[in-house]
């Protein structure tokens, strides 16, 4: 009796965490766009899930209606005295299982919909919102919520010791020595006073060092001072992704510390869309004051280096087609659109554009950490379909892609759907073309 | 082009006056007051003060706003609009003649007065009635759609379809000034409970992406190219 009394206490907490956070998280940003959605359903044709899985389910407008129905319902008045009539419902311990699926098993939050919406309305923020709701309830799935806890205790996602970022330097830099012959080498760990703090994601220590090695070659060309960080080198921030705005933040603080205690300059991100995201435009709001330091990302490095001609570099060494993906939260949600084009026409021969691109781009499915839900991986790879028709259009051999999280989708696809491309990131063409001096 | 602007005359062809008219225009006024003050209301409670960024900006929020109000808007830029072209082009003429309907109804309810300009305005109303008509069989044949549909989503179609009658009613002076009077308290009060509020949240709505994605430097974009079926890459450099 005890326990039940306990657990009817706990579900109503939950709950009243879930109404409260809906409310705070609708007020000023997604409350106008749930209001202004009309329910045309047009927008089927422009969500790669949809398109991948045609159900009413997989609609952006109906994933919205699910999370619009909570809002209506406390805050509305026919929501209040008559729910039936717009579709309204109670915040209950059920109620909030079956968003699960839809705000996270069924949308990336790309933000495509929020583009071309027929009325104009942010049905990603509304998603977010929902995220943010289930957060507050302790729902996020398991797997992405593990990822925030491995960053959030151990400084990055894949729990890479400090020991193991420092050796994995050192072979990188011995690697590095060998194949550049401009004697030695170093990629500096928690080295203090330097410009800037190098940001990688977590999956290049471990498995795609090449990306890591490419950033570092350039860096040496380019005589930088630059460092890594051995306690907090993670740029990706799966706050972002599981809506969890308080995990986010300390994610973000973390990092803004260690470049404080290193004294360094400016913090330059590596290849990773959702971190850009997360650190250059959600960061200083979680906060809520600007940061002390700079951050940029590192294709902006590598364009000022291009266009001052610090780095040089020989096209006719990258003479296969390439075609750029454009990473959702780098692109759409980052504004950082045309660096990695103009970095990419001076470093590769052939360079074609996918159709649609840029802001209009379509998601490749991994986003929103839906790599990390293995229990959607099916419907990930399906809803990747879009991209790879995208990819075999353009006749591509290369797919450059400005963020680890796609990278990984888009090798996922290549291998499923037999695309005979490989995945390279921009950091690893420009070293590629690179003339060392 | 002939502009008709005379005193509101009923079916008899009598001028409307009288008790009887001037409470059905006190009601009207109580009714357009109740939409104005709710809809406010509501945009100011989701609005709750508004979101400050701290985030260094990119680009200009304004051209941002300016761009998602205009460009966007086309069916050159959005896939809804240029994947769904019969869709779009009913949802332009019903919105039409829905705002010319609305300005006659006030017009005549409030102000007991009639303006048009016979032909033209007949005219838009009819086609407004037959795109109004058009759109809500498509809500109840299309499964999708009328998966995710809610009674408020036919509701809002029905008195939307129902304005244009009375408006185009009014235009060839076959409505009763007490008729078009009920209606319209019955319209207004209806308008800022259910999706009828889209017509100022559309506002609020464009304004707040426009801003945000024009501070980020997303907005305005270029070079995008919409998604057809089977299209190639439209733009090499070598």
């Amino acid at each position: 009796m005890n326990a039940t009394l306990e657990s009817n206490n706990h579900r109503s907490d939950r709950v009243k965490r879930a109404i409260q956070v809906l409310s705070e998280s609708m007020r000023g940003l997604a409350a106008f766009h749930v209001n202004a959605c009309v329910r045309c359903g047009l927008c089927g044709d422009i969500c790669h899930v949809h398109q991948a899985e045609p159900v009413p389910e997989n609609l952006p407008g109906a994933k919205m209606s699910k999370v619009a129905a909570f809002y209506r319902r406390y805050h509305t008045l026919l929501g209040r005295v008559a729910p039936f009539l717009v579709g309204a419902r109670d915040i209950t311990e059920s109620s909030l299982e079956e968003l699960v699926e839809h705000v996270y098993g069924r949308c990336t939050a790309c933000g495509r919909c929020s583009l071309h919406c027929s009325v104009g309305a942010d049905i990603a923020s509304v998603i977010k919102a929902g995220r943010n709701m289930l957060v507050a309830a302790g729902l996020v799935p398991p797997n992405l919520q593990a990822v925030v806890d491995n960053q959030l205790t151990t400084g990055n996602q894949m729990r890479i010791t400090d020991q193991e970022i420092k050796d994995t330097a050192n072979w990188i830099a011995g690697d590095l020595e060998m194949e550049m012959g401009l004697g030695q080498i170093e990629i500096p760990v928690d080295r203090q006073d330097v410009d800037f703090l190098y940001l990688v994601n977590p999956r290049e220590i471990k498995f795609f060092p090449l990306s890591l090695m490419s950033a570092a070659g350039i860096f040496r060309v380019a005589g930088a001072s630059w460092t890594m960080s051995s306690q907090f080198c993670d740029v990706t921030n799966y706050g972002l992704f599981s809506g969890d705005n308080q995990a986010a933040f300390q994610i973000t603080q973390n990092v803004l510390d260690e470049a404080e205690r290193l004294r360094v300059k400016r913090i330059i991100l590596s290849e990773c869309g959702h971190g850009f995201r997360s650190f250059r435009w959600e960061g200083p709001d979680w906060r809520g004051s600007p940061y002390p330091i700079e951050v940029r990302s590192v294709l902006e490095l590598l364009l000022e280096y291009l266009e001052k001609g610090t780095v040089k570099v020989d096209p006719t060494r990258n003479p296969e087609r390439v075609t750029l993906h454009d990473p959702c939260n780098l692109v759409r949600w980052g504004g950082l659109i045309e660096p990695q084009r103009e970095i990419l026409k001076r470093c590769v021969m052939e360079f074609v554009e996918m159709t649609p691109n840029r802001a209009s781009n379509f998601c490749c499915g991994g986003g929103g950490g839906m790599l990390s839900m293995s229990e959607y991986g099916d419907r990930r790879t399906l809803s990747g379909k879009r991209k790879a028709d995208q990819i075999r259009d353009t006749g591509a051999k290369i797919v450059a892609t400005p963020c680890h999280n796609c990278a990984d989708q888009l090798l996922d696809l290549t291998k499923k759907m037999k695309l005979g491309v490989s995945i390279q990131s921009v950091t690893e063409l420009v070293y590629n073309a690179m003339v060392v001096p | 082009m002939h502009v008709e602007s005379r005193a509101f005359r009923n079916r008899t062809g009598a001028y409307s006056r009288g008790i009887g008219c001037q409470m059905n225009r006190l009601l009207v006024l109580a009714s357009l007051l109740w939409t104005g003050i709710s809809l406010f209301t509501q945009l100011i409670s989701a609005w709750g003060g508004g979101r400050k960024t701290s985030a260094v900006r990119s680009g200009d929020p304004w051209r941002g706003v300016v761009y998602n109000f205009t460009s966007t808007m086309l069916p050159s830029r959005k896939e809804t609009a240029s994947h769904n072209p019969g869709n779009f082009v009913a949802g332009v003429i019903m919105h039409v003649g829905a705002c010319l309907s609305i300005l006659q109804i006030v017009l005549v309810s409030l102000l007991n007065h009639h303006f048009s300009i016979p032909i033209l305005f007949p005219a838009i109303l009819l086609a407004g009635m037959t795109a109004s008509a058009y759109l809500l069989l498509h809500r109840i044949r299309k499964t999708d759609l009328a998966a995710i549909s809610v009674p408020d989503d036919y509701i809002a179609s029905v008195m939307t379809l129902l304005l244009m009658c009375v408006a185009f009613l009014n235009e060839i002076n076959s409505i009763s000034h007490s008729q078009l009077t009920a209606f319209a308290i019955l319209f207004f009060i209806y308008f800022p409970l259910g999706k009828l509020r889209h017509s100022v949240f559309f506002f609020a709505a464009r304004y707040d992406l426009g801003k945000r994605l024009g501070y980020r430097g997303t907005y305005p974009t270029r070079g995008q190219s919409l998604s057809q079926h089977g299209d190639r890459s439209d733009e090499r450099h070598s």
